[in-house]
């Protein structure tokens, strides 16, 4: 739970003041949530303008399903859930197929990339340390500098479960929740994502001393 | 034996993420061990370095932009949706069909005062029944997604 949420007004009465109508409690859920959706979107749609759209449609959809909501989870895990399944949805419709690392083609061939810019600036990080093995290396500063690009090579749903659960710090069974996979599942993408992830840096870095 | 074998990926990944914790004999594995040492650091620096990565953000604007678009001051409306009408048509048709036939006076009103088969009206109400479920399960609802103004 991020510090924003331990002070927020529970679920319950921050649900029952939308439904009153009173805008301000949703920006508060919106404001909440924002990071979450924003994980979601970004990480499983490549087009910049089609994620504003998309995050448009997500909270508008949380909105009129707002007097659904019976409480089961908590309110960020179903808006967590109505976020993928609206981009899922998405690329079903646009017949976007995944076919490999990371990466969405239509069936034109046209690859849909976008750097997204004005959603995440890239991170650089200082310093590259010379130790003499490349393993070795990676208990250094160096990890930093290539774990975006570590995180890219994976497939988006790998993706997006390696930033809730490390960057969002989301347990496995919010995570479920909200992919609507069983636990089991969801930890198992998790371990073949980490160990993909290593082996690319662990790959990049040998490359590099070549 | 454990000495030959070096601790498995999974059980690394676990406890550099703090989930769980080596038994003695990978404990001392551990402390003898070059690689599993790396592989352990290396985990925990990827775990560290992924917390301190940028994170996407939606901008300012946009919560704005949604905001503008809610219906203001209005109570929100409970509105059934399509899987809710799916439901509630098998329930009426599973209470229905049964009150029908085991019913005698209204086999023998529908049959012999009013000429009609009984058969053929149960099959009418099914058939009705099936295709008016049938159309709703087929025109799911669909994301409206770009229907709204770019920014």
């Amino acid at each position: 739970m991020s510090r924003l949420q331990e002070h927020l007004p529970p679920d319950h009465e921050l649900v029952a003041r939308v439904l009153q109508g009173e805008q301000q409690a949703f920006e508060i859920i919106m404001r909440a949530s924002a990071g979450l959706v924003a994980h979601v979107v970004y990480r499983l749609i490549s087009k910049v303008e089609d994620r504003e759209d998309l995050t448009q449609d997500i909270y508008l959809k949380v909105y009129r399903q707002l007097p659904r909501f019976e409480f089961r989870s908590r309110l960020n895990t179903w808006i967590g859930r109505i976020a993928y399944t609206t981009c899922l949805n998405y690329l079903k419709k646009k017949k976007l197929l995944l076919i490999g690392a990371g990466t969405y083609e239509d069936g034109n061939g046209d690859g849909a990339g976008d750097d997204g810019a004005s959603w995440l600036a890239k991170n650089y990080f200082e310093g590259m340390g010379n130790s003499e093995n490349p393993e070795k290396r990676l208990l250094g500063k160096e990890i930093e500098f290539y774990i975006n690009d570590s995180l890219e090579q994976l497939q988006p749903l790998q993706q997006l479960l390696i930033v809730l659960h490390h960057q969002q710090e989301m347990g496995i069974q919010e995570i479920a929740g909200i992919v609507e996979m069983p636990e089991g599942t969801v930890k198992s993408h998790l371990f073949r994502a980490r160990k993909s992830m290593k082996s690319f840096l662990v790959k990049k870095l040998k490359k590099d001393e070549l | 034996m454990i000495e030959e074998m070096h601790i498995p990926d999974q059980q690394l990944q676990e406890w550099a993420n703090g989930q769980t914790g080596f038994d003695v004999d990978q404990k001392e594995h551990l402390s003898n061990c070059e690689y599993c040492q790396q592989q352990l650091a290396i985990y925990k620096n990827m775990y560290s370095s992924l917390k301190k990565m940028e994170q996407p953000v939606i901008p300012g604007a946009l919560l704005q932009k949604i905001i503008r678009q809610l219906p203001s001051g209005e109570p929100v409306k409970v509105r059934l949706h399509r899987n809710d009408l799916v439901i509630i048509g098998l329930m009426i048709i599973m209470v229905l069909i049964p009150i029908l036939y085991f019913n005698n006076s209204i086999k023998e009103y529908l049959s012999v005062a009013r000429g009609i088969s009984f058969q053929m009206c149960i099959i009418t109400i099914l058939g009705a029944a099936v295709f008016y479920l049938c159309t709703l399960l087929i025109d799911q609802p669909k994301t409206s997604a770009g229907k709204h103004q770019k920014m």
